[in-house]
């Protein structure tokens, strides 16, 4: 179903149905109790369906996707890389006349919302809890993705991690067989941390993805993360 | 007094306003046609300036700060450019001294603030506001009996929008001198509500089957973990209370409702397909034998 479309597109399992119908133009989707149906414009243009960033539905209240996993215990000046799985968003866009409009955002995966840090200091973010993998586990790239998480202990300490933020305005994710992303997530101390997301997938021959910052000329903030204040555990 | 040349206003046609400007005669006292025209083109450069100004703030920070702060702030742009321009093109208007155009605005502004101490206080109040920030458009305030969503915070009161869909004018010093409480200032609240449940009826059972909701229940923050307690050994019932943290941002109201809405009828229905019920208030009364052995006795005599 990921890709770019610009005939007629029927889809249908037992979770999602999509269809792209030209004639007349009308986008029709339904996942999880809810329908969706659209008029499209006439003329040249083409429907691209890919993941975006996990942290829109049901209200885009967060940019912030808070993954929960076993604790990890890292010893000082040291790193480990693990696999975990996040929930998947699927983006609808309509690209036509140089421009790229978000037709519709939907997600098979129930969300949860949590707090990160205290009410008054901290953040809401989309919840998720994961297993810890030691190479990428098999899932079904409609539900879940897969986060190529390499932890890395910047501190003189032994610490035990069990849970990272990414920020939704600099992810990167790119499908394939799944949907993937890689992120580093570098520790200072049990309660500071800084992660950010790879440009690059880790595995070769994936698809990039169009992100929302981008479709919606958000400026993404390459390079900085996301700083993690309110702990790591 | 300051002497009027009169003979030079009489030309009203345009090549003689021409000729005017070019003869630069002294139209008023010493200033000349010259210096009333870079008078008014300064005013309209820099009114002109103040929209591309407001136009590219705009463009480029209003995804960054909230619209009640860009506001103000394109504000003081547009009034610093027609300060810098009157600055700029007035001075010459006066054949006078730098001490003497302080005196006369010092002057000026004694009288504005003797004339308008309820307009200064309330644009003092709205810098005040502006420094503290005790809100900001879009949230959810209580300030005495008014509640509602900030519209706009202006230099000499705030609007706010009640859930009633009227709009209320508050002075801006009777904000700042009044008790505020803003449900939206912090990223996460409580909701606390209580259910009874019959004394027959398994609480353990009761707390597990609501507990199960609010971990299903997306709005339900994960962090910090609902708590679902006994409560009390109430006269009709056993009550349960249940505390749970919700998003600010999405149920920016006063009243909760959009989480009494979802929440409630969930519990309530869950409990009952359960098969426990919540109560009537009830009383039940106990006679004694010893009244009883009474009345019999009474019967039989």
């Amino acid at each position: 179903m990921f890709g770019r479309y610009r005939a007629d597109l029927s889809y249908s399992d037992k979770n999602i149905t999509i269809s792209v119908e030209s004639t007349p133009p009308r986008y029709v989707r339904a996942c999880r109790d809810e329908r969706v149906e659209k008029i499209l414009p006439t003329g040249e243009g083409s429907v691209i369906i890919n993941p975006v960033e996990p942290v829109n539905l049901p209200l885009p209240i967060t940019r912030l996707l808070e993954i929960a996993f076993p604790a990890t215990v890292l010893l000082p000046k040291s790193e480990r890389r693990v696999f975990l799985t996040f929930p998947v968003e699927i983006g609808v866009f309509l690209e036509a006349g140089g421009d790229l409009h978000v037709l519709d955002i939907f997600s098979c995966t129930p969300a949860k919302y949590s707090l990160y840090g205290l009410p008054g200091t901290g953040q809401i973010t989309r919840w998720h809890r994961s297993e810890v993998y030691e190479k990428a586990p098999v899932t079904d790239r409609f539900f879940l993705g897969v986060l190529d998480l390499t932890i890395k202990n910047a501190s003189a300490e032994t610490i035990e991690v069990s849970r990272t933020v990414l920020d939704s305005n600099s992810m990167h994710l790119s499908y394939g067989e799944y949907v993937s992303m890689a992120a580093v997530m570098e520790v200072y101390s049990p309660m500071i941390a800084r992660t950010s997301v790879d440009e690059v997938p880790s595995v070769s021959g994936m698809t990039p993805c169009i992100e929302l910052y981008i479709a919606r000329r958000i400026p993404a903030v390459h390079g900085r993360g996301h700083l993690m204040e309110s702990g790591v555990a | 007094m300051i002497p009027v040349n009169l003979s030079v206003l009489s030309s009203t046609d345009a090549q003689g306003l021409i000729s005017l400007i070019r003869s630069d005669q002294n139209l008023v006292g010493t200033t000349s046609p010259s210096e009333i025209v870079a008078f008014i083109a300064a005013v309209v450069v820099a009114y002109i300036a103040g929209l591309f100004a407001a136009y590219y703030l705009k463009r480029h920070f209003s995804h960054r700060v909230k619209k009640d702060h860009l506001d103000f702030w394109i504000r003081v742009v547009r009034v610093l450019l027609v300060i810098a321009a009157f600055a700029i093109t007035v001075p010459p208007f006066f054949d006078a001294g730098l001490t003497i155009i302080i005196a006369i605005l010092i002057g000026s502004i004694a009288v504005l603030a003797l004339a308008g101490q309820k307009v200064i206080a309330n644009a003092v109040a709205c810098l005040a506001l502006m420094y503290e920030r005790p809100f900001a458009s879009g949230d959810f305030i209580s300030i005495g009996e008014t509640s509602g969503t900030v519209v706009s915070i202006t230099l000499f009161a705030i609007l706010v929008r009640t859930v009633h869909g009227v709009i209320v004018h508050i002075p801006n010093d009777q904000v700042y001198t009044t008790v505020i409480s803003n449900y939206h200032s912090h990223v996460a609240r409580r909701y606390d509500f209580e259910i009874g449940i019959r004394y027959r009826d398994d609480a353990g059972q009761a707390i597990g089957i609501i507990t199960g909701i609010l971990d299903g229940y997306q709005f339900a923050l994960k962090h910090p973990a609902p708590e679902v307690f006994v409560s009390d050994l109430a006269d009709s019932s056993v009550k349960i209370k249940i505390r749970l943290w919700f998003p600010s941002a999405w149920a920016n109201t006063q009243d909760d409702i959009s989480l009494r809405t979802r929440i409630l009828p969930m519990v309530k229905s869950a409990l009952e397909a359960a098969g426990i019920r919540i109560p009537f208030p009830q009383r039940e009364l106990w006679f004694g034998n010893e009244m009883f052995k009474k009345m019999r006795m009474m019967d039989e005599k």
